[in-house]
């Protein structure tokens, strides 16, 4: 990733100050959400519903 | 005749109900028990002896002059540190909550208590729940008492260390990601994660809202069975099937877990495979069941995990990250980088996940897998505890709900417990923990303890 794609993502998440403190810390974060994200499922099914879903509060 | 901190939460029970025992008695066993045994296994973060001599005395008074409330009355219970306890900090094993104080008990721990236990300390945890061993903490890591140079599992590490040490009979833990599960497999006892909903969070610090669970750690069956009684308002008797044993019970082996999916310590797949024919010797009828394969459950059980902790956390990452420990903050961090999208693909294959679980229960009553892959590693090996920790089958059940019990099934060559899962249809704890008694009765595990020199 390149610095300025990496200080976006940074300042767009709120963390700049904590990657200024903890630069690498920062950095490994943004690395392990991009391999996580590779391993993530992906249905293409357009009706799959989440859990948990919502429902309107009864009275 | 054993001391009193050696009982059982159900030996000591009945004792105290047949008058042999005084819950005095009982609590002050267990306090010499700390003493003796806490400085080098670190379980404690806080003791609260005081209120428990005084719930303890006031136990033994009102069972003097009427009887025990439950099977509960007089027992000291550890609670870990990320659940309310009235009028002490609950400070989450972590420097941001130093100054935290407690108004009122978690409901759990206020069940608890009108059932007649009694709490003499609060317990370590990972940070937060969600942290690893650390040693940049306020408070030093709980150790492994089949071996302190050895991790004891964790989160609710300091539970799992207290009920295996015999410093009380039971304590209670969190299981988010399988939390309960993990040190009871490396402590060599019974943790029970119930079904999710099933007994309240409110008071319990969140991890990730969709995915915490409260459960009990004890040394049996019977005792987890009878904490759940308690912890759940007393709605049912999950202890009302123990004794019928394991015949006729249909069990799914999900092989693949520890086979291909994550191929475990040979130790352990042999244990699993031995505890497999031992349960088929006691006349449950074993198959081989597949499920989608534990990195799907794994990936959506981080994605969603990492997703609502951060939304706890947001606020402390920003403005003071230096007060969590370095493994805390690496674990935390990634939260506030997970796009909505990830997040809704999460909780969208979790149905998917949930259903695939559900199938399987239309062919078996339960399911048999793997807890740990491997027996529990040294606690300074940052890379073996990094390693290690993410090999495991628990999280399955937190991202569908169901209830899981891990048990022990035997020990390594280096003296370290190995450990099986059981797990059942949603709200069926009673025949969950029936298998799982109908297992720990048949097999030699149950009464071995730590070698503790005191």
């Amino acid at each position: 990733m390149d610095d300025a794609t990496l200080a976006a993502l940074i300042r767009a998440a709120g963390l700049e100050e904590t990657a200024r403190e903890f630069p690498d810390d920062v950095r490994d974060a943004l690395a392990t959400v991009a391999r996580q994200r590779a391993a993530l499922p992906r249905s293409s099914h357009p009706r799959l519903e989440p859990t948990p879903g919502y429902l309107a509060p009864r009275r | 005749m054993s001391a009193p901190h050696q009982l059982s939460l159900a030996e000591a029970s009945t004792q105290i109900a047949a008058r042999k025992l005084s819950p005095v008695e009982l609590l002050e066993d267990c306090l010499a028990r700390i003493a003796a045994q806490d400085p080098k296994l670190n379980a404690v973060i806080r003791l609260t002896e005081e209120e428990a001599r005084a719930g303890a005395q006031a136990a033994e008074e009102e069972i003097a002059r009427s009887g025990p409330r439950s099977a509960l009355h007089g027992i000291p219970v550890g609670i870990k540190d990320i659940i309310d306890l009235a009028g002490h900090p609950t400070t989450c094993h972590s420097r941001q909550r130093l100054d935290h104080r407690a108004d009122q008990d978690a409901t759990v721990v206020a069940l608890l208590r009108a059932a007649g236990a009694v709490f003499p300390a609060k317990l370590a945890t990972h940070e937060f729940a969600i942290g690893g061993p650390a040693f940049d903490l306020p408070f030093p890591p709980a150790r492994n008492p089949w071996n302190p140079a050895h991790h004891p599992g964790g989160s609710s590490s300091g539970s799992g260390v207290a009920v295996a040490a015999r410093m009380m009979p039971t304590a209670l833990g969190t299981d988010t990601g399988g939390s309960v599960r993990h040190p009871a497999s490396h402590c060599g006892l019974v943790g029970l994660k119930p079904t999710y909903g099933l007994v309240s969070r409110e008071g319990v610090f969140p991890l990730a809202f969709s995915l915490d669970h409260v459960g009990p750690l004890t040394r049996t069956v019977q005792d987890s069975a009878l904490m759940l009684n308690a912890m759940s308002g007393g709605r049912e008797d999950f202890s009302r099937d123990l004794g019928r044993g394991l015949k006729g019970l249909r069990i799914g082996f999900v092989r693949h877990f520890h086979e291909a999916d994550m191929p475990a310590d040979a130790e352990m797949a042999e244990a699993l495979e031995t505890a497999s024919k031992l349960m088929e010797a006691e006349g449950a009828v074993i198959s081989t069941i597949r499920l989608p394969p534990l990195s799907e459950f794994a990936a959506v059980n981080r994605t969603i995990l990492q997703s609502e902790a951060a939304v706890v956390h947001e606020e402390w990452l920003k403005t003071r990250p230096s007060f969590y420990a370095g493994v805390t903050r690496r674990r935390l961090l990634p939260g506030l980088f997970i796009p909505a999208v990830d997040l809704m693909h999460a909780a969208r294959d979790r149905t998917r996940l949930i259903a695939a679980v559900e199938t399987a229960f239309n062919e078996v009553d339960l399911l048999l897998t793997a807890s740990s892959m491997d027996p529990a590693c040294r606690i300074d090996d940052e890379e073996a505890v990094e390693r290690t920790y993410p090999r495991q089958a628990r999280t399955p059940f937190n991202v569908t709900g169901h209830p899981a019990v891990t048990v022990m099934a035997g020990l390594s060559s280096g003296g370290l417990p190995l450990s099986l899962q059981l797990a059942s249809p949603s709200f069926s704890e009673a025949l969950l923990l029936r298998a799982a008694e109908g297992y720990e009765r048949a097999a030699p595990w149950k009464d071995r303890a730590p070698p503790l020199d005191v």
